[in-house]
């Protein structure tokens, strides 16, 4: 019995002991993985602190102290204001000079209208700001009680002095009251100036020589004296806050604050916009042909390839801005454009014909001088020669209309062109078919596929040169073409006689930029009132028409109604006092108003498709056997590897327009996409042709042995396993070629980059805010490469790369 | 691989009856296709050069190298100090530019293999939160583009404190750093002589041996031609010489149409600076100097190639009959070789301001000299006693020592004048117009710094890649042998992935080299910004320029390859 004791039952074990805290759980975890050691234990807790301090660091800077890097929000929105004032000033000034040298007469009157957006913005500066202060400024005196009578007190002289200055503005407005009832009661506004008791304890580590009441006074001296400099002198009191706000890094950073997803689009040309979403809608098809295999066979995969193939160069003809015009199918009737001819005023009509008379010259050079006009119908005038002339506004509409009414307008060169358009259309579609439906498709698709694509190309080059050759269209050609079109060489008198009767040059359909107002010789050549001039228009490099249409460059519209540069300010500049002198306008081109992520997507889309294909065939040319193809491929893959993107863009940019001929000019981005496209294509070909190399020579040798022809075994045993066994290596080319399209910043086209940099950043009210603007662009960035990284992981695991080994 | 399926012989195909047709003959075939593939590049070179002369006529352009004989104007605001006047000529402009490329390239090539090895052994840590972060590290610089990373650091180093405005950070010995440049205190060898420098004399007792002779520069002739020039041919010669021997095993059938690519590609671009270093003797009116420069570049070529070509042959000998004696006299050519190109490098920046007084650095090389012979003759008695024992003891310390010793003797012996240059401001105590020190511009160290640091994410993958690699059994072997971790890293593991490592290494290399275009967006005076932001718009001529910084790059490239490529040699698997 005493030895059946021993024997225990299984629930008599003594239950498992719960092992050492240590071992399990979490606590295991870490001292397996982070405390495993003591130099483990050293770099985890460097580590940690690094990470908290850069995510703490980064959310303090982009939540908690967003909108002011400085002090105070405050005091960064009056640096911002100061900054504001400064550069109007600026402006102010030279107009200034300019009306001197015209007048002869120094400290001559300037535009009143101007002048008194500029004190407005000093009202704005004076009047709106410090009252906002004053929730900071009850905080730093720390007693709210005691505050409140003088808080009262001066907010109501504040009010008064908005108030007062307002009246002065808008008595201004009415023109005609005398200096001396309106000008007194602004200075009277700034006399009354207190300036709050905290304020000085306020701004107590900000510039000594802060004077309220002096600047007022100087400003109001300036108003009275209608002259600058005592102006400028308050400005001067004031820049203190400008220079303090840098000092601090007083920049307002508003991170998450600021539009950018303005990016996204567009930062200007909201009218544009209808384009790259068009192509994002046509994006759809193409990228389910890519990304669906099964969507691949068929009738349906006919389609959906056709479209695939077609796309870049669809993309690209809607989004260069010159096709699908068809909603500018209307006449120009001066700015009267729904007016019908019958139904004009004499005033209408005759400012109708004066732009007409504008655009004829500008567009055709068939406008003489005395020449009289009559409306025909619509769309055509008639000279006095009797020539009948088309009105119309440029775009494509031009081409279609002319094609539809008067064959006869159209050159044969031009219906030439359209033929070969036509023709490789019904090439490129028999292709398509070709490639779907018959043997020799499925034995030599990527040399076919490679025709379509040339043969898309051949679509594009011709109908452009027909949209090219056109002379309505001459504006439309290189951006980046430094020599300036002399698209309109008129007399001074002419601009004025023709287009003084319509002052506002940016009213014009097309966007208009005075890039220089130059004098034919060159003895005579002012290039500092050139300069002059397009610092008087404010922006030197942009054009007027956005200047206008945007409503973030001021909140209050008299301001921009002011900024345009009008036709008898011009005449007056030049025509009066340099008879002879020509002035070169030109013109923007339309794609340069657009960019953003679309054109970012564009490039590295068609990039990757055109490279993916001619890639395969670069491979195969280098493995070729024929000694000519193997060291041209070789020679052309090597080069082009060799070189950065950079060069490869510059070359296309300012070489391409060189070596072809002048029906050809390529724009800008013609040319990025056709550096894009061969830079990618170089790097494709080496990754397919490591693929290539990994196929076993029994391969070849079944195939062969099978009876199959050189193109057969390509295309239905090499190809095939190549591909898939290198995919995760082309996706990767492509992550590289779309970060690498943030290059065309290099030549200015606007890419997300760009955009960021160039056309939002630098504008006043974003002042100083470009590391967000990066952060935006970075981030957009990494979700998409992240993105497509771990796509590529994802199909190397369905497609078993990584078990093989 | 693929040449089976076609006979290379060019006899018929089997005719299968029926009408004989001409491209059933593949001899015929294959000449038919390739004479009309030439004939269209014909046609098209023809066509686009005919298009060039009528554009450039309608344009009243002209077409030559003429105008890199012309005065620019360009405040070049250095990093290397190479002296130019603001309206040098444009070929100096140019210089400096490569010059830089060069410079930014060799830096940050540098920097991020260590940083690269570094992260890509942290993202393979035992430690989970460190590899994490190397995760984070190469994930978000792989995933953003270069010119995000570049402006963003351009956007920082504007928020240093203002050069003008108010005093840069400052440290000790003049170190300062402010939105504009930084300034770091040098090295300065030389006589003690030169004013803004605070010397060191190392050896207060030494003996004056030499006297202080200082060249002036134009006796040099013009030191920046020289300096493409050289590297050009140097490279070039390096390249076919040395690689004469290896081809036929480094290279297999295939690979070698990429080698006489490359080599055509390299012939092209000395031929054309070549031709356009003739265009400036003639075009220039100093052609004496001109003729000076050539003939030093032809002396220094040639004793550049003599020397490794006769260290080559020496190699291949020693390679058949392995005699140790044999390579040690190959070793010490090869240097020689190495220290003719480090001379003339060296002599053509001799126009430098007083950096390097001439007399002291011909002790130091010849210093190099002879520490590199007693080095070589350690290795040949470590040779012999590994053939004698079967054990080689370990040298790498003592050659160390030796070039310390040697070095730092001859100093002492020289009297030792080295000198540390201490930057200060001017009178008014402004740092921009500091004297002395080494001053860089922030463009510069931005460029490196964006650089390396984004390739490193790349190297680190690549890194990981290699070690991954690394079979498991091999490391579970060393530990059953008994080695220690350490050891296990050091002699099992990194040998065995360095094979993996360096052949996408070395397009890293590239990459870095050819990104570093992108100082162009950050206004360094790198070769395309010169050329495209500056020089094109003042003086035109595209299609010159473009070709001329592509084939800067192209040498580059090649250069970098060749490099590599010798590496690669020396680590790859030898194979039965």
């Amino acid at each position: 019995m005493s030895d059946q004791s021993f024997f225990r039952r299984l629930d008599e074990y003594l239950p498992d002991q719960a092992p050492p805290p240590g071992n399990t759980g979490p606590v295991k975890w870490l001292r397996e993985n982070l405390f495993s050691g003591v130099l483990n234990s050293i770099a985890t807790v460097v580590i940690g602190l690094l990470f908290i301090w850069v995510i703490w660091g980064f959310f303090d800077w982009s939540v908690l102290s967003s909108t002011s890097h400085g002090q105070t929000q405050q005091a960064c929105r009056m640096a911002t204001q100061a900054t504001l004032l400064e550069e109007r000033l600026g402006s102010l000034r030279s107009e200034q000079r300019r009306l001197e040298r015209i007048s002869g007469t120094p400290g001559s009157a300037f535009d009143d209208r101007r002048f008194k957006a500029f004190v407005k913005n000093l009202a704005n500066l004076a009047a709106t700001d410090i009252p906002k202060s004053y929730a900071d400024l009850l905080k730093n005196a720390g007693n709210v009680e005691a505050n409140n009578s003088e808080m009262a007190k001066f907010d109501a002289a504040q009010a008064d002095r908005r108030a007062a200055i307002e009246a002065w503005i808008s008595d201004g407005a009415e023109g005609e009251a005398p200096a001396e009832t309106r000008d007194p009661k602004l200075k009277r506004a700034y006399e009354g100036d207190t300036v709050h008791p905290h304020a000085e304890k306020y701004f107590v580590d900000g510039p000594d020589q802060l004077d309220w009441a002096g600047a007022g006074a100087l400003i109001a001296s300036a108003l009275e004296a209608r002259s600058l400099d005592p102006a400028a002198k308050g400005v001067e009191q004031l820049r203190g806050f400008v220079q303090w706000g840098k000092a601090n890094d007083g920049a307002c950073h508003t991170m998450f604050k600021k539009n950018y997803w303005q990016l996204l689009v567009n930062a200007y040309d909201r009218d544009q916009l209808w384009r790259p979403l068009l192509v994002a809608l046509l994006l759809i098809p193409a990228l389910a042909f890519v990304m669906v295999p099964r969507l691949r066979e068929g009738s349906v995969g006919m389609v959906l390839g056709l479209t695939t193939g077609a796309f870049p160069f669809i993309a690209f003809f809607v989004l260069s801005g010159a096709a699908l015009k068809l909603t500018h199918f209307e006449p120009i009737q001066g700015s009267y454009p729904n007016v019908p001819i019958e139904e004009m005023t004499q005033a209408q009509y005759d400012d109708a014909r004066a732009q007409v008379a504008m655009r004829l010259s500008r567009e055709s050079g068939q406008w003489v001088e005395g020449q009289s006009l009559v409306f025909v119908d619509q769309w055509s005038v008639q000279t006095s020669q009797g020539e009948t002339v088309e009105v119309m506004a440029p775009g494509f509409g031009r081409t279609l209309y002319g094609l539809s009414s008067t064959f006869n307008d159209i050159t044969s060169a031009e219906m030439g062109r359209l033929l070969i358009a036509l023709a490789a259309l019904v090439i490129l579609v028999l292709l398509g078919v070709i490639i779907a439906r018959t043997r020799l498709g499925r034995v030599a698709r990527p040399l076919l596929r490679f025709l379509q694509f040339v043969m898309g190309f051949a679509i594009v080059i011709a109908i452009w040169g027909t949209v090219i050759n056109n002379p309505q269209f001459e504006h439309k050609r290189g951006l980046l073409d430094f020599s300036p079109h002399p698209i309109e060489e008129l007399s001074v008198k002419d601009l004025a006689a023709k287009y003084g009767a319509h002052r506002d040059l940016g009213a014009l359909p097309e966007p208009i930029l005075l890039t220089a107002a130059m004098t034919r010789e060159p003895a005579s050549l002012d290039l500092e009132q050139a300069d002059q001039d397009a610092a008087w228009a404010g922006y030197q490099d942009q054009p007027v028409y956005d200047m206008n249409r945007d409503g973030e460059i001021d909140a209050d519209d008299d301001l921009n109604a002011d900024d345009r540069i009008d036709a008898a300010d011009l005449a007056e500049a030049r025509g009066d006092h340099a008879p002879g002198n020509v002035v070169f306008l030109t013109h923007v081109a339309v794609e340069n108003t657009w960019g953003g992520v679309l054109i970012t997507m564009i490039l590295g889309l068609v990039g990757s498709a055109f490279a993916l294909r001619a890639g395969i065939l670069l491979a195969l040319g280098r493995q070729s056997t024929l000694p000519v193809v193997r060291y041209l491929s070789t020679g052309f893959i090597e080069g082009m590897r060799g070189v950065p993107l950079i060069t490869i863009l510059i070359m296309s940019v300012f070489v391409l327009p060189l070596i072809l001929p002048i029906q050809f000019q390529p724009q800008p981005l013609v040319a990025t996409l056709v550096a894009v496209c061969l830079f990618g294509t170089a790097y494709m070909a080496e990754v397919i042709r490591g693929g290539l190399q990994a196929i076993p020579k029994g391969q070849y040798e079944a195939a062969q042995s099978l009876g199959l022809s050189y193109w057969q075994e390509t295309n239905l045993i090499i190809v095939p396993q190549a591909t898939r066994t290198v995919i995760p290596a082309i996706v990767n080319t492509l992550i590289g070629l779309f970060k690498d399209t943030t290059l065309v910043i290099v030549i200015g086209l606007l890419d997300v980059l760009t955009v960021m940099r160039n056309k939002i950043v630098t504008r006043v009210e974003w002042n100083q805010t470009l590391l967000e603007g990066l952060i935006y662009v970075a981030v957009f960035f990494f979700i998409f490469m992240f993105g497509l990284s771990r796509y590529s992981m994802w199909l190397e695991e369905r497609f078993g790369i990584l078990k093989q080994r | 691989m693929t040449t089976s399926h076609l006979s290379a012989d060019g006899g018929p195909t089997p005719q299968t009856g029926g009408p004989r047709n001409i491209f059933a003959t593949r001899w015929l075939r294959n000449i038919l296709v390739q004479t009309f593939i030439v004939g269209l590049i014909v046609f098209a070179t023809v066509y686009f050069v005919n298009n060039a002369q009528v554009n450039l006529l309608r344009r009243s352009g002209n077409f030559g190298l003429g105008f890199m004989a012309t005065p620019g104007s360009y405040d070049p605001s250095p990093f290397f100090p190479i002296p130019l006047k603001n309206n040098d000529l444009v070929f100096r402009f140019v210089a400096l530019g490569y010059v830089n490329t060069i410079i930014v390239s060799l830096i940050g090539i540098f920097v991020a293999t260590f940083l690269g090895f570094f992260m890509g052994l942290a993202r393979l840590s035992n430690n989970w939160l460190v590899a994490r972060a190397a995760m984070v590290y190469v994930e978000l610089l792989r995933n953003i583009p270069l010119a995000v990373w570049l402006l963003f650091a351009f956007a920082l180093a504007l928020m240093l404190p203002n050069i003008v405005a108010s005093a840069p950070i400052s440290g000790p010995l003049g170190l300062s750093i402010s939105n504009e440049k930084l300034i770091l205190p040098a090295l300065q060898f030389g006589d003690g002589v030169s004013g803004d420098t605070t010397w060191l004399k190392l050896a207060p007792f030494g003996w004056q041996l030499f006297k202080t002779v200082s060249l002036t520069s134009s006796s040099m002739g013009e030191p920046l031609v020289g300096l493409l020039v050289a590297i050009l041919l140097g490279g070039g010669a390096a390249l076919v010489l040395a690689r004469r021997d290896d081809m036929a095993r480094a290279f297999n059938d295939r690979e070698m149409d990429t080698l006489y690519v490359w080599l055509g590609l390299l012939l092209v671009s000395v031929l054309f600076l070549a031709i356009f270093g003739a265009g400036m003797v003639i075009g220039i009116s100093n052609s004496v100097v001109f003729a000076a420069t050539a003939f030093y570049l032809l002396v220094w070529a040639v004793l550049f190639v003599a020397a490794y070509f006769v260290s080559s042959r020496i190699e291949a000998r020693e390679r058949l009959h392995n005699e140790p004696r044999v390579k040690a006299i190959g070793i010490i050519f090869r240097s020689a070789a190495v220290i003719v190109l480090l001379i003339y490098a060296l002599m053509i920046e001799s126009s430098i301001p007083p950096m390097v007084s001439w007399t002291m650095f011909w002790v130091f090389i010849i210093a190099l000299v002879i520490a590199n012979c007693i080095a070589t003759l350690i290795d040949i008695r470590a040779e012999d006693m590994q053939n004698r024992t079967g054990d080689r003891p370990n040298t790498l310390l003592l050659k160390l020592a030796v070039f310390v010793v040697v070095i730092v003797a001859i100093f002492v012996a020289i009297g030792g004048p080295i000198g540390i240059s201490v930057p200060t401001p001017n009178k008014f105590g402004r740092y921009t117009a500091a004297s002395g020190g080494l001053q860089i511009v922030n463009g510069f160290w931005i460029l490196v710094v964006a650089l390396a640091i984004y390739t490193s994410a790349f190297i680190a993958e690549t890194v990981r890649a290699g070690i991954q690699s690394v079979d498991k059994g091999q490391t579970e072997a060393a530990n059953s042998v008994g080695l220690r971790r350490g050891q296990i890293t050091n002699l099992i593991v990194i040998p065995q992935a360095l094979r993996v490592i360096i052949p996408p290494l070395n397009s890293q290399y590239m990459n870095l080299m050819k990104n570093s275009s992108l100082a162009a967006i950050i206004s360094f005076p790198e070769i395309t910004s010169i050329f495209h932001g500056t020089i094109l718009n003042q003086k035109g001529h595209a299609i010159e320029i473009t070709a001329i910084i592509m084939l800067a790059y192209l040498t580059n490239s090649l250069l970098i390859s060749a490099v590599m490529n010798t590496v690669n040699e020396r680590v790859k698997l030898v194979e039965r």
